[in-house]
This record gives C-alpha cells, sequence and structure tokens, in this order.
C-alpha cells in the first residue's frame, strides 16, 4: 500500500515536470523561441514591474510566461530600467502634481516640501531602481541559464546598493537549485 | 541532500503545484483582464443643456493624456526598427468630432505616413487628422525602436531642459456634437442621461506587426450638468429656508454660517442624497429606495424626483425595502433618508432629513461645517533608514522652505505627508493628517528592509505597545528602505504596505465570516518608491478603503466603473481623485482609523459598518455616478 502511493506520487510528480514544460512550448507555439511580446505577456510584466502592494499571484504570472519573452525583457529592465517613453510620462506627472502640492501649500503654510528638481529627480531615480529591483527577483525566480546570465552580467554594472544587493540574493537562490 | 530521491518527489511534487497554478491563473488572467497593456481611463463629465443647439456647435471634452508611440515594456523592442502602425477606433452611444495631431516625428518620416479608414488630414497638415467613427489607421511610422538613450541621460535631459527628448505622441481633441447630445435631452434620453449617461470610447493602439506594443483605452461617461437655477442661488437676501421657490421640485440648499447669519456656500460642494422616491404614478403612489446619488455644484441642488417623508413603517412587509442587518451584531438598523455634504478643508457634513414631506417644494438646509473645523487624523512618524547618501550625520536640522537636505528620510516623508494632505484636501474628503511626532532610529541594519512581518521587533526597539487595553493613539508610519515581505512563493518588494489583521464576525447568522481589517501601521519604502501618492493610499487602506482595481490574477470586484485615476487604484502614478462613497466610507466606516482610533471630531453620532463589499441603504455603492 505503501508503495502505491509512491508510485502515484512519483507519476504525479512526471506530470507535474512535463505539464509545466508543455505550457512554456504551448506559450511559443511551434516550440521555437518568439521574440516579440504578446499583449497578454506585456500586461503581466507591467503589472510586475509597477505594482505597489504586490502579490505572490502577479509574480507566479511572471515566471509562468514563455521565459524566451520574458527574460530578455526583465533583463533589459535590470540594466537600464524602464522604456524612456515610460519615464517622460512620469516626468509629466510629477511636474504636474508637484505644482498641485505647491498650490496646497500656500493655503497650508505648516507643509514641508522638498525643491521641485530634486522632487522629480529622486522619484525618476526610484522609478528606475524599482524596474530593476523586480526585475532581479523575477529572474531569481524563473531559473535558467538565460537568467543567470543576465543577473551576472548585472552584477558589475554601477547600479545603488539595493538593487546590486537584490542581484547577489537571486544569484544565490539560483545557485542552491 | 539535493540528489535524493526525496528532492525529486517534492521538486515535481511543487512542479505540479506550479503548474495547477499556472492553469488557475492563466484562466483567471483570460477571464479578468481586460486585453490592454495598461489600465483604462474613464473621464466623468456633464454636458452643459443651456449650450445645446444654442449657438455653439461642439462642446469640447478634456482632453485624454498624450500617448506615446513606443514600448511600455523594456524589451518589447528586440523586434528592431519599425515600420509600426497607430490604430484609432472610435465608438459609444455619442460619436464625438475628434481630431488627432502626432508630434515628434521628424521631416523626413513625415512624407511616409499612409492613412486609411475614417481618418483625413487636415488641410495641408500632415500630422493632424479628422476621425471619423470606426476604425482608422495611420501606417508607415518609423521609430527606432532598437536604440534606446541612457536612462541617465534622459532624467538629465528632462530636468535641464536642454532639448526636448523626441518620443513620438499622439493627441486627441475631442468635442461633442451639439445636435448629437441634444437627443440626450429628450424626456427619454435625460432619464436616461441622468442615470447611465452616453459613452464615448477611444482605443489607441500601436502595434508593430501582430504585436500590440502600447493601447490605451480611455472612456468618457457624460451626463447632464444639474441645472442651478441662478435666481435662487443669486437670491439676495439669502433665500427664506422655508420659503416655495419654483419650479416645484424637492431641493437641498448648502449654506454656511457668516456672522452668524445661514447664507449660501459659495464654493463647489458635493452632496450625497439617498431616501424614499416615489415610484411610478399609482394610486396611492409606490415608494422605492433612491439609488444613492450624487450632486456637484453651489449651493442649490434641485433633485429629479419627490422625496417622501421617513416612515418608520416602510417597508415593514418588503424585504428588499428599508429593514438591514448589520453584518458582525446581526441586530437590524434601520435607514434614514440622508444627506451628506463634502466641501474642500471642511468637515463631512452627515444630516438625517426631518424635512422632507410626501409633496414637492420641500427645501432641505444643510449647514456646511466651518473651517478650520476637520477630522485631523493623528500620525507618527518613525525614520527607520536614513535615505541621505552622505549619511545620517548630516541630517541635523532637516526643514526650511524648500526642506533640506532634499534626500533625506525626513524631508522625503514631510513631502510624502504634503503629497497625501493635498489629495485628501482635493477630493474634499474633510480628512486631514497632523503629525505628533516624528523619531529617527537608525541604528538597527536588520530593519532597513522591512515590512508588517516585522512589527514586533520595531515596537522593542521603539519602546511602542500594541495591545487591546493600549492601543495607538494614530497611525504609526515606518519609513524603511524596502518594504520586504519574504513569502513561501518568492520575494515580494512593495512600495507600501498597511498592516492587516481579522476582524471575526460576531453575526450569529454568519459565525464563519471574517473580514480583514486595517490595523494603524503603515510601512513606507524611501528607496524604492516612484509614486508620491503612495502614502495618501495607503491612508486610503487605513481609513477602511480596499483596492478596487483588477490584475491579471484576481478580479475586480467592488467597483465595476472606476479607473486608474482613483485613489485606491493600487500601482498607478495617475491617482488624483476619490468617489463620494469612498470619502463617506473614511468618515462613516467603524472600521476607519477615524473611529479606530477614536479621533475627535469625527461623525460619531453614525457610524456603521460599510465595507467597500457592503451596498446597502445606508452604505453606497462606491461608484454612484456622479
Amino acid at each position: 500500500m505503501k508503495h502505491t502511493y509512491l508510485i502515484v506520487i512519483i507519476l504525479l510528480g512526471l506530470w507535474g515536470l512535463e505539464t509545466t514544460d508543455s505550457l512554456v512550448l504551448a506559450a511559443s507555439g511551434s516550440g521555437q523561441p518568439q521574440l516579440q511580446l504578446t499583449t497578454q505577456t506585456q500586461k503581466v510584466l507591467l503589472e510586475w514591474f509597477e505594482c505597489e502592494e504586490c502579490t505572490i499571484g502577479q509574480l507566479q504570472a511572471v515566471v509562468l510566461l514563455n521565459k524566451y519573452q520574458s527574460v530578455p525583457s526583465l533583463a533589459e529592465a535590470l540594466s537600464i530600467g524602464p522604456q524612456p517613453s515610460r519615464i517622460v510620462i512620469e516626468d509629466s506627472r510629477l511636474k504636474k502634481r508637484y505644482a498641485e502640492l505647491v498650490e496646497f501649500k500656500q493655503s497650508h503654510p505648516d507643509t514641508l516640501l522638498i525643491d521641485k528638481r530634486s522632487f522629480i529627480k529622486i522619484h525618476l531615480a526610484q522609478l528606475t531602481t524599482q524596474y530593476q529591483l523586480r526585475a532581479a527577483i523575477a529572474l531569481g525566480q524563473i531559473g535558467g541559464p538565460l537568467s543567470k546570465q543576465a543577473l551576472e552580467q548585472a552584477s558589475n554594472m554601477d547600479a545603488p546598493e539595493l538593487v546590486k544587493e537584490e542581484i547577489a540574493r537571486s544569484l544565490i537562490q539560483l545557485s542552491q537549485h | 541532500m539535493k540528489s535524493s530521491w526525496h528532492y525529486h518527489i517534492v521538486s515535481n511534487y511543487l512542479r505540479i503545484s506550479r503548474a495547477f497554478f499556472a492553469v488557475i491563473i492563466l484562466f483567471l488572467g483570460t477571464e479578468a483582464a481586460a486585453d490592454t497593456i495598461g489600465p483604462p481611463v474613464v473621464f466623468r463629465t456633464c454636458l452643459p443643456k443651456k449650450v445645446l443647439g444654442a449657438d455653439k456647435p461642439l462642446i469640447p471634452l478634456p482632453d485624454p493624456q498624450p500617448f506615446q508611440i513606443g514600448c511600455l515594456i523594456p524589451g518589447c523592442d528586440l523586434a528592431g526598427t519599425g515600420p509600426l502602425e497607430l490604430i484609432v477606433e472610435l465608438s459609444g452611444d455619442l460619436i464625438p468630432s475628434a481630431q488627432l495631431k502626432i508630434d515628434g516625428l521628424s521631416r523626413d518620416q513625415i512624407p511616409m505616413l499612409q492613412h486609411s479608414g475614417g481618418i483625413q488630414p487636415v488641410r495641408d497638415q500632415q500630422t493632424t487628422f479628422e476621425l471619423e467613427p470606426g476604425r482608422s489607421r495611420v501606417s508607415g511610422l518609423r521609430v527606432d525602436l532598437g536604440t534606446r538613450m541612457r536612462t541617465e541621460d534622459l532624467v538629465t535631459m528632462l530636468l535641464e531642459r536642454t532639448a526636448t527628448p523626441i518620443i513620438p505622441t499622439v493627441q486627441l481633441h475631442l468635442s461633442v456634437d451639439a445636435e448629437e447630445a441634444e437627443k440626450w435631452t429628450t424626456k427619454k434620453g435625460k432619464e436616461k442621461a441622468q442615470k447611465a449617461g452616453p459613452k464615448i470610447v477611444i482605443d489607441l493602439k500601436v502595434t508593430h506587426g501582430e504585436t500590440t506594443i502600447n493601447e490605451s483605452i480611455t472612456e468618457y461617461a457624460l451626463i447632464l450638468c444639474p441645472e442651478i437655477p441662478t435666481d435662487l442661488f443669486d437670491h439676495d437676501p439669502p433665500l427664506v429656508l422655508d420659503g416655495n421657490p419654483t419650479p416645484p421640485v424637492d431641493w437641498i440648499h448648502v449654506t454656511e454660517q457668516v456672522g452668524g447669519v445661514e447664507t449660501n456656500f459659495g464654493d463647489d460642494s458635493l452632496a450625497l442624497i439617498n431616501g424614499r422616491i416615489e415610484n411610478g404614478s399609482t394610486t396611492p403612489p409606490l415608494t422605492e429606495w433612491v439609488e444613492p446619488r450624487v450632486y456637484n455644484g453651489k449651493a442649490i441642488f434641485p433633485m429629479p424626483q419627490n422625496i417622501w417623508s421617513y416612515d418608520p413603517a416602510w417597508p415593514v412587509t418588503d424585504e428588499s425595502g428599508c429593514k438591514q442587518q448589520d453584518i458582525y451584531t446581526g441586530i437590524d438598523e434601520p435607514c434614514w433618508p440622508e444627506v451628506s455634504v463634502f466641501a474642500r478643508d471642511r468637515k463631512m457634513t452627515l444630516k438625517r432629513v426631518a424635512e422632507w414631506t410626501d409633496g414637492l417644494g420641500d427645501l432641505v438646509p444643510v449647514s456646511v461645517k466651518v473651517p478650520p473645523e476637520v477630522v485631523k487624523v493623528p500620525v507618527y512618524f518613525y525614520i527607520l533608514w536614513e535615505h541621505h547618501t552622505a549619511g545620517a550625520g548630516d541630517v541635523t536640522n532637516p526643514g526650511g522652505d524648500p526642506c533640506t537636505p532634499a534626500d533625506s528620510t525626513y524631508c522625503l516623508a514631510q513631502t510624502r505627508l504634503t503629497d497625501a494632505r493635498t489629495f485628501f484636501s482635493n477630493i474634499k474628503s474633510g480628512i486631514d493628517f497632523e503629525i505628533i511626532e516624528v523619531r529617527t532610529n537608525t541604528t538597527v541594519s536588520e530593519l532597513f528592509d522591512s515590512g508588517c512581518d516585522n512589527r514586533n521587533m520595531i515596537h522593542s526597539l521603539l519602546n511602542l505597545e500594541s495591545t487591546a487595553t493600549n492601543p495607538p493613539t494614530g497611525l504609526w508610519v515606518y519609513f524603511v528602505r524596502k518594504v520586504v515581505e519574504d513569502t513561501f512563493g518568492g520575494r515580494l518588494i512593495h512600495n507600501g504596505q498597511t498592516c492587516l489583521q481579522p476582524v471575526f464576525n460576531t453575526n450569529p447568522n454568519s459565525p464563519t465570516d471574517v473580514h480583514p481589517a486595517q490595523l494603524n501601521e503603515i510601512f513606507i519604502s524611501t528607496g524604492v518608491d516612484y509614486n508620491s501618492t503612495t502614502l495618501a493610499h495607503e491612508f486610503g487602506h487605513a481609513l477602511s478603503l480596499d483596492d478596487v482595481n483588477e490584475d491579471s490574477t484576481k478580479p475586480k470586484v467592488h467597483a465595476p466603473n472606476l479607473s486608474a485615476d482613483n485613489l485606491m487604484w493600487s500601482g498607478s502614478s495617475s491617482r488624483d481623485t476619490a468617489t463620494i462613497a469612498q470619502m463617506f466610507r473614511v468618515n462613516i466606516n467603524k472600521l476607519s482609523a477615524v473611529y479606530r482610533l477614536n479621533v475627535p471630531a469625527n461623525v460619531s453620532e453614525l457610524p456603521r459598518w460599510c465595507h467597500d463589499f457592503l451596498i446597502n441603504k445606508n452604505c453606497p455603492a462606491l461608484d454612484p455616478t456622479p
């Protein structure tokens, strides 16, 4: 009886292995790597890069994407952050927001506010850091040689300490698998 | 040992779980998520009736955000250079006149543009087009997706304004045709417009081959603007409250005390009503509980229907009527006709209305609170990581105007607070936040990266006590480098986090229900978070509000009509609004920090359980039509 359970578990395990791989292959159609990102892939990645109170579901959704699509995107985010168009959008939002804060301050003189240039510079720098951190975490979870290569390359780049720490953590995670 | 057969079994078993989880996520993803990359944007605006059919043939609508012709996602440009295609789809109940302008194209690109569908260039302007309903295309866009500027260079360029970065964008200008709009002023259209209103949907998409690389969906939800009778508003001397205004409908009259005299309230205010209204023309008339309605304007709000008097017996036999249960105690609560009024920097005014009669012509006065009377939520700031690159020792006397050093955690925390106060003032919530204490302890490196799981350690470090007998007297906000949550499924780094605890249902009819409630502790990252409104969003959680958006793994349940501009849309940097029902809840809900902390000057006489998911006669739906 004990052995029967064991066999069932092993069979289920092998099925699980196959299912996971077949999901990846199914996502890439014929099994050939696809370089263009589908809308759904972009949506899943954007939610992960931009999440504020992130969920395991959002991370797992990235992990389950076709690696040929997700890993290059994550590698680019890790090395240079968001797309220029995303930075330009945020720059224009921050300028508009700062004007609103100044207007509020005029009627509420007890408030404190940093100067406009610092306000924009710090937030845009943190937008880049946020993309880099999320990319490092996801690559560590996805694993595989492509992810490892991206993390190793990024570990030598000029980046904030907290990004480097996360890259190191993901590399340790990969080396333990 | 990793290579043992035990390891393989466990490993493969985890793979099963993962595959199973994948199927569920993929299923949920296709079911719940709209097929766009970014979140939708909804504009709610009203059509002024006086303009319709008069000398102005077109009524302009607010411009949508400029739309970038390029990728939103890193790496989506792997395919290299274009050509790209811009697809615009214009649809809805009311088709606007639309003009589309493409900026940022180089001169040699402009002659390459081709167009098809209902799109025509405006005279000799090759990059400005008139749009017709349906689908149109502009092709031949060549944007070099293969190269990109260094992020640091781009940020410097934006800060120094040495040059404008060339990122082609699309800007739309929309106007509603007055004749089309006038159809909605007919009796049938008017009724419909006051409830739901016509819609306009614009879908802008950029494709590269068969792949969409950016998409933005903007929806306009339109209603007729309320007619404000200027003769009543400008009445001098001020209206006599027991007068008999014409036309003979019921009215709400918002006033304020100036020099001991009630006068018309001159600023914009929002009024939320509920109560019993006439339904149909039977004799005797049937009545029903009105769907919560919002009125936005100055001083005088005419009601669309006859609001009836409060009848404690109504409707005794109707289970869908007035009677409802307190979800935790199971005790029946009465429901009353109420008016809530919100105005900038004024405490919310909630009035149980005794003045409604069964007849028309009732004028219900609501006197707004006199400033500076707002609900001030006490806030304690605890700095656990010093952001300043030169080290904590440099931050000896931060403050001033502007706050310096700008990159000190103290100044960043204060700026976040200013942002949150601005937000709650702009939405007319009647709630403000007041710093009681700022304390810094950056000696424990383990807490630089921490989150709700580390609360006990922080309490011990800072000698904070939080017990049932000694609850916090304010919101505790911890500023850390990264807000971290390590889970079985992976590591999460949040921008902000409000700690939750379960509240157990004491309702004997459903004793197993457990609802999450917010604690009074918030973590904010000052090392990662790019979003200046994160603290405002977390304050929203502490004041009992839930997130309103979906993601690929969870559906949006409470508020289907809300978009990324809402305070509680998690992960959005375009937040600048909240619904009146959300403002109602932060003031009234027993789960709100206003009640949990027993904040002075709260609306303490009429609190109720009013979770986001509860919609009943005492708790309006989250997104009533404005």
